[in-house]
């Protein structure tokens, strides 16, 4: 989860999912997770509008390998847009601190995931819960 | 050893790549036996480490991947790399890092006086030599201070001239690097430049020199006498002494400066035939040692000849480039194009326009409205070839002045310098102001209201509009009253007024000044005065050429007028060109060919792009539907909230802009017209967007992101636009 740069958010609007790369921070006792969005995209307007999401963090490097060592966590929870807290922004500068611009843009939103459960799969088809409400 | 630093005396063939291609070769130069300055050089480790350290690399990439660089236009490519030297600017060297450094050149360098100069791997190979790319700080005194232009130097591995030959550098985030060589400062009496065989005839050597230092000559302030030699036997072929050695490039405090020389001193040739001869043979080693034809810097103190850098000479024959290259000026060089713009060019300008328009076209018989259509656009040519060669170039006064700006405050916004320019009077801004107040009489006059949308205004308000017509509308856009007259109305019925955003420009500017000591205010000042001039000339300028075409574009009309009158059923339209009615004029019964219809081609429905990055060039976020212009007719159908969508603005089209909402503009830059226009109004623009006339179409919803650069696109009818 801290090395990860990329995840996959998947929101929904008028029962059509729609998924997008984002990057992410979690809390370190990670309930929450948190990425950034301009507010005049698609995922941050159906965000709003139906809070529910997940995100799949993976570290698949696209060859035969990953199908023995790729491990896919999907997180799953609800998202709200929330204040640019000096300890929000800490937390994801400290991973991203080159996203400082766009974290502190105006016309972007800082959104967080308060997850409510996860999902582990390893090893091709091992899968494990864990329920963090 | 100090990984981080080597002096001269270890240097070892091993350490080419780590020292780059100057501090390589000026070690070769003192191996066959020549003097040079002492120095040591700051190895690509420290820039490497500087790199890797905090969040600079990340941020140059995202920079980076803001658009290709090979779809830059240059000004996109100054604002790059402006942003990129800001965020070098303001990310301090790691401590231990610096300290390492302090240790590697404490020895030598704490009490004297140094240069700090570039020295990329591969930059001077035999096939990429390009002179001027990267940056080189003269008369640095302090250690403090040598750390700072260290920091300055690699930030410049990333300068718009480097981003110009990127092929050719190979520049990438993942392999470039910088060194630097930090050199003890010879001030010499005497400084010039050999080229070991000169590029024209090679069985020549130029040698170039100047009294003082080397810098005026380098930055083409200074003059120099000049030497012809025949390379085999060092016979004088021809000494061309220069127009005057009146200037003369000095040390002041910290830096450099152009001084006036002495009498005594501008009437001696800066050298004699001893140091010509000395120099020939100098060269001639040099390119022996090397095996190419050498472009090489030297200075002369106290009899003794310094070698300052020795390097391949290459001609590029890409003159695109090279002109980009010649409009970085130097402040002297600033001021003396100021003083031709303001004198002689624009009241040329405006006295070209006013001649034109005093002559009556009504009269003349066909073929000498021929002649006078040939003459006017003549004129217009010729004009926008002096706009070319003098008036572009004098707008790099703004960008000195943000660079000196941003390196005395390190302000987090690269464009805050911006704001100290802004509201110094530009006439599109008086313009719009006059638009405002014709607007506002109607506004306030229900009955005039009524005239004008009937087109039958009379009176006092018809005398102002001709008035407006007189002196702003002559800009080749307005064609007529009527037309005005919809712009009036448009902004008469909108629901707010507005108006260009006032700053404290005067505390911002005051600030400016009192960021420097008390010596090198006058400096300050006058690059201020520089920048302030530029930004309203870079405007301006364009307003007074924009009369010179209008009275071009009034011939044609003229004309197209007659031609349509002896023509039956013939519809000029505007398709008609200028050679095809200078045959209708020469044979009265020619009927004038139309130029074929250029369709627009609209992207398919199954795709569309549908959010894009450009430049963010006026801070801001609006959302609106799209007006798109493809001919400047159109300007005048935009609506009050619409956004404007154009392929380049000029301050003769910015008069629809305080009905603008937002601003998506094709070309690219901070510096351009429709950046600045919006930074006035303080309007949301992002510029940069490759086909943004194609891509949106008129009545898209369009949101423009100028914090971020972002436009967001939304078919008006696109069963893929589901939001």
């Amino acid at each position: 989860m801290k090395e990860q740069k990329l995840a996959v958010l998947a929101s929904s609007h008028d029962d059509e999912p729609y998924t997008n790369l984002v990057g992410f921070a979690a809390s370190d006792d990670l309930k929450y997770i948190f990425f950034v969005t301009p507010v005049a995209t698609r995922k941050y307007s159906y965000l709003v509008t139906s809070r529910k999401a997940s995100m799949m963090i993976d570290n698949r490097s696209n060859n035969e390998y990953d199908f023995k060592d790729a491990m896919a966590v999907n997180a799953t929870g609800n998202v709200m847009v929330v204040e640019k807290t000096d300890d929000f922004k800490a937390l994801y500068l400290g991973k991203y601190p080159y996203l400082h611009d766009f974290l502190l843009s105006p016309s972007s939103a800082l959104m967080k995931m308060e997850v409510r459960s996860y999902i582990v799969a390893s090893r091709f088809q091992n899968v494990v819960e864990i329920d963090m409400a | 050893m100090n990984e981080v630093v080597i002096s001269v005396e270890d240097i070892q063939e091993k350490d080419r790549n780590i020292i780059g291609s100057k501090a390589f070769s000026l070690h070769a130069v003192m191996s066959a036996g020549l003097n040079i300055p002492p120095y040591s050089c700051i190895t690509t480790k420290a820039y490497d480490r500087y790199l890797d350290s905090g969040s600079l690399q990340g941020r140059i990439i995202m920079e980076l991947s803001r658009k290709d660089i090979g779809n830059m236009r240059w000004e996109e490519m100054w604002d790059t790399s402006l942003r990129i030297r800001n965020i070098f600017l303001n990310t301090p060297m790691p401590e231990a890092l610096a300290s390492e450094i302090r240790k590697g050149l404490d020895r030598r360098f704490t009490r004297v006086p140094v240069v700090v100069r570039s020295s990329a791997p591969g930059e001077d190979s035999a096939n990429t030599s390009f002179a001027g790319l990267h940056e080189s700080y003269v008369n640095i005194k302090g250690m403090d201070s040598i750390i700072e232009h260290i920091r300055l130097v690699w930030a410049s591995l990333w300068s718009d001239a480097a981003f110009l030959y990127r092929n050719e550098l190979g520049l990438d985030i993942k392999n470039s690097t910088m060194a630097v060589m930090v050199q003890e400062l010879v001030a010499g009496d005497v400084s010039g430049i050999v080229f070991s065989s000169d590029p024209g005839n090679s069985l020549q050597m130029v040698i170039e020199a100047v009294h003082g230092l080397n810098k005026g000559l380098v930055d083409g302030d200074v003059e120099p006498d000049r030497w012809i030699i025949d390379r085999k036997t060092g016979t004088m072929i021809e000494h061309v002494s220069p127009s005057g050695r009146e200037r003369i490039s000095g040390l002041s405090d910290t830096g450099t400066v152009i001084q006036m020389t002495s009498e005594e001193i501008s009437v001696i040739a800066p050298l004699n035939e001893s140091d010509v001869r000395k120099l020939r043979e100098a060269a001639l080693v040099l390119e022996n040692r090397f095996g190419h034809p050498q472009d090489i810097e030297w200075t002369k103190k106290e009899g003794e000849i310094y070698i300052l850098q020795s390097r391949p000479i290459t001609t590029d024959s890409d003159t695109e480039k090279r002109w980009y290259l010649s409009l970085r000026r130097t402040l002297d060089n600033l001021q003396d194009l100021r003083e031709k713009i303001e004198k002689e060019l624009i009241p040329e300008m405006i006295r070209d326009a006013q001649t034109l328009r005093l002559v009556e076209l009504r009269p003349m018989d066909d073929p000498g409205l021929a002649r006078e259509i040939m003459r006017r656009k003549e004129l217009y040519e010729h004009w926008k070839k002096r706009y070319a060669d003098d008036l572009i170039p004098f707008a790099h006064g703004m960008r000195m002045f943000g660079q000196v700006y941003n390196d005395v405050l390190k302000p987090s916004d690269p464009y805050e310098f911006m704001d100290l320019l802004s509201g110094s009077g530009l006439l599109s801004v008086k313009r719009n102001e006059e638009l405002n107040r014709l607007a506002g009489m109607l506004r306030r006059d229900g009955s005039l209201m009524d005239k004008a949308r009937s087109n039958a205004i009379e009176g006092d308000f018809k005398k102002e509009v001709e008035f407006f017509l007189e002196n702003f509308g002559h800009s080749g856009i307005y064609k007529s009253e009527k037309e005005l007259l919809k712009l009036i109305i448009e902004l008469a019925s909108s629901p707010e007024k507005r108006m260009p955003v006032r700053k404290d420009t005067v505390g911002l500017q005051k600030r400016f000044i009192s960021a420097f000591s008390l010596k090198d205010r006058a400096f300050a000042e006058e690059v201020l005065d520089i920048g302030l001039v530029s930004y309203r000339l870079r405007d301006d300028d364009n307003i007074h050429l924009g009369r010179i075409e209008e009275q071009y574009l009034v011939s044609l009309r003229e004309a197209k007028q007659r031609i349509t009158g002896r023509i039956k059923d013939f519809d000029m339209g505007g398709d008609v060109g200028e050679e095809e009615l200078l045959k209708a004029l020469a044979d009265n019964g020619y009927v004038p060919a139309k130029k074929e219809k250029i369709t627009t081609e609209i992207p398919p429905d199954r795709e569309y792009t549908r959010q894009i990055r450009g430049q963010p060039a006026g801070e801001g976020l609006v959302t609106g539907i799209a007006r798109v212009i493809i001919k400047n007719e159109e300007l005048f159908d935009i609506k009050f909230g619409e956004v404007l969508v154009c392929d380049a603005i000029d301050p003769n089209m910015t008069f629809v802009i305080p009905l603008a909402s937002g601003i998506v503009e094709r070309r690219g830059g901070m510096l351009i017209h429709g950046a600045i226009i919006a930074r006035e109004y303080g309007i949301p623009c992002v510029t940069g967007i490759p086909d943004a006339t194609r891509m949106i179409q008129n009545g898209d919803e369009v949101t423009v992101d100028g914090y971020l650069g972002i436009v967001t696109i939304r078919r008006k009818s696109s069963s893929m636009a589901v939001m």
